[in-house]
């Protein structure tokens, strides 16, 4: 499934504004018409402004553990194919779906199965149910990354990243109501996680 | 509370029901406080979830990516990774050892041949025919230039000693022969100055310096 089409994406929250590193306006389009020309000092300059935000992304999706190797495997993807990328929306929109097809196509690669659809609300009994640092925010990521793979990976896509229930059924190859219904076990799992 | 409306709850959040299950719904958290409290942990779920900081990774992933596209993660000096895939693909192709094979099979077949069909030269030719590849490049210069050099000195008296004629005629076609086997050294810088200037008899490259064993 190629998903590098930006296509009709509306995210709720923006790439570009979301990485916080300023990677908006002419700056960013001139150093992405240079990548494409194989300047690697300009690629740097995309891979500095948005490696947080892929980084994050497959830490949450996939596993902390490879969420390093994935984000190489994006960058490397997204220099080889930034032939393709006509400038319909912003980069960071673009490289967010390269990096999701990379997510999704290395997720076939370790054998991880969203085969655990409807046992979220339970999946989190071993989780901590309150915290025992003062970073709430990592043990609420930390549950979300203890969330069954396919409640993770519709909750982060849909109440993270923004994609609406059509646009995730499309990307994991499942129907619009799996993905509501696995949204709706993964919020109440996690519910039991909030301060 | 009640799992019919529960299972909903998402849904509202999202603005997804239709107009009629809303107003059900809504209707049911006046008087479901179990229902109401869930509806209010889900949105604070959501609130959080969209409030998710992203964190860049411990390590600098840079390097590694440079590597693998092929530029350079210091200098950065631009290699684009197609370019270098293709630099692979070139110094491991097939073709290319079929081609160097067969230049190889042909240098090797055209030195046979070479070495079975030389003809006998007499005393002029006698420096050519010493057996290392040197002296045979050298030869026809040395053969040549004494050639010329006998014409300087005798002038139109060569021409009334035969025994020189012959000399210089081997001489000539000994250099004639080194000139069609030996393109490499015909290819050489001081080859050239030497058949400009006249090749000096001392078989010294008046252009470089080079010996040529003259």
């Amino acid at each position: 499934m190629e998903l590098t089409s930006p296509g009709a994406v509306t995210l709720r929250r923006d790439p570009d504004q979301a990485t916080g590193g300023g990677g908006t306006g002419d700056a960013e389009t001139a150093d992405v018409a240079l990548a494409a020309s194989g300047d690697g000092r300009a690629f740097e300059r995309l891979y500095r402004t948005h490696v947080a935000r892929v980084h994050s992304l497959a830490r949450r999706m996939i596993n902390p553990d490879v969420a390093d190797d994935v984000t190489q495997d994006v960058f490397v993807r997204a220099w080889s194919k930034l032939g393709t990328f006509r400038g319909e929306a912003a980069f960071g929109t673009w490289l967010h779906r390269v990096a999701i097809n990379v997510i999704l196509a290395r997720r076939t690669t370790l054998g991880t199965e969203r085969g655990r659809y409807y046992d979220a609300e339970n999946a989190l009994d071993a989780v901590p149910g309150r915290p025992v640092v003062h970073d709430l925010s990592l043990d609420f990521q930390e549950a979300i990354g203890r969330l069954p793979d396919g409640a993770r990976e519709v909750f982060v896509l849909h109440d993270v990243e923004g994609y609406k229930h059509e646009e995730i059924a499309d990307m994991l190859g499942i129907v619009p109501g799996t993905s509501k219904s696995q949204l709706h076990h993964a919020r109440m799992a996690l519910r039991k996680h909030l301060e | 509370m009640n799992d019919t409306w529960t299972d909903r709850l998402s849904e509202y959040i999202d603005g997804t029901l239709g107009e009629t299950e809303r107003g059900a719904l809504e209707a049911h958290l006046a008087g479901c406080a179990a229902c109401a409290t869930a509806l209010d942990e889900l949105r604070r779920v959501v609130a959080r979830a969209r409030a998710l900081d992203d964190r860049p990774p411990a390590a600098d992933l840079w390097p590694g990516i440079a590597e693998q596209i092929g530029v350079s993660s210091g200098a950065h000096q631009v290699v684009s990774l197609a370019e270098r895939r293709t630099r692979r693909r070139v110094a491991f192709t097939v073709p290319q050892l079929a081609a160097a094979a067969a230049l190889l099979l042909l240098l090797g077949s055209g030195s046979a041949y070479l070495a079975l069909h030389r003809p006998p030269l007499g005393a002029g030719g006698a420096i050519a025919q010493r057996g290392p590849a040197a002296d045979l490049t050298v030869a026809p210069v040395g053969a040549r230039a004494r050639d010329r050099a006998a014409r300087q000195r005798h002038g139109a008296r060569a021409h009334t000693e035969p025994g020189d004629d012959r000399l210089r005629d081997r001489a000539g076609a000994a250099g004639a022969r080194g000139r069609s086997r030996q393109r490499v050294f015909e290819s050489t810088p001081c080859r050239h100055h030497a058949a400009q200037v006249g090749a000096p008899a001392a078989g010294q490259c008046a252009g470089t310096g080079q010996d040529l064993g003259g």
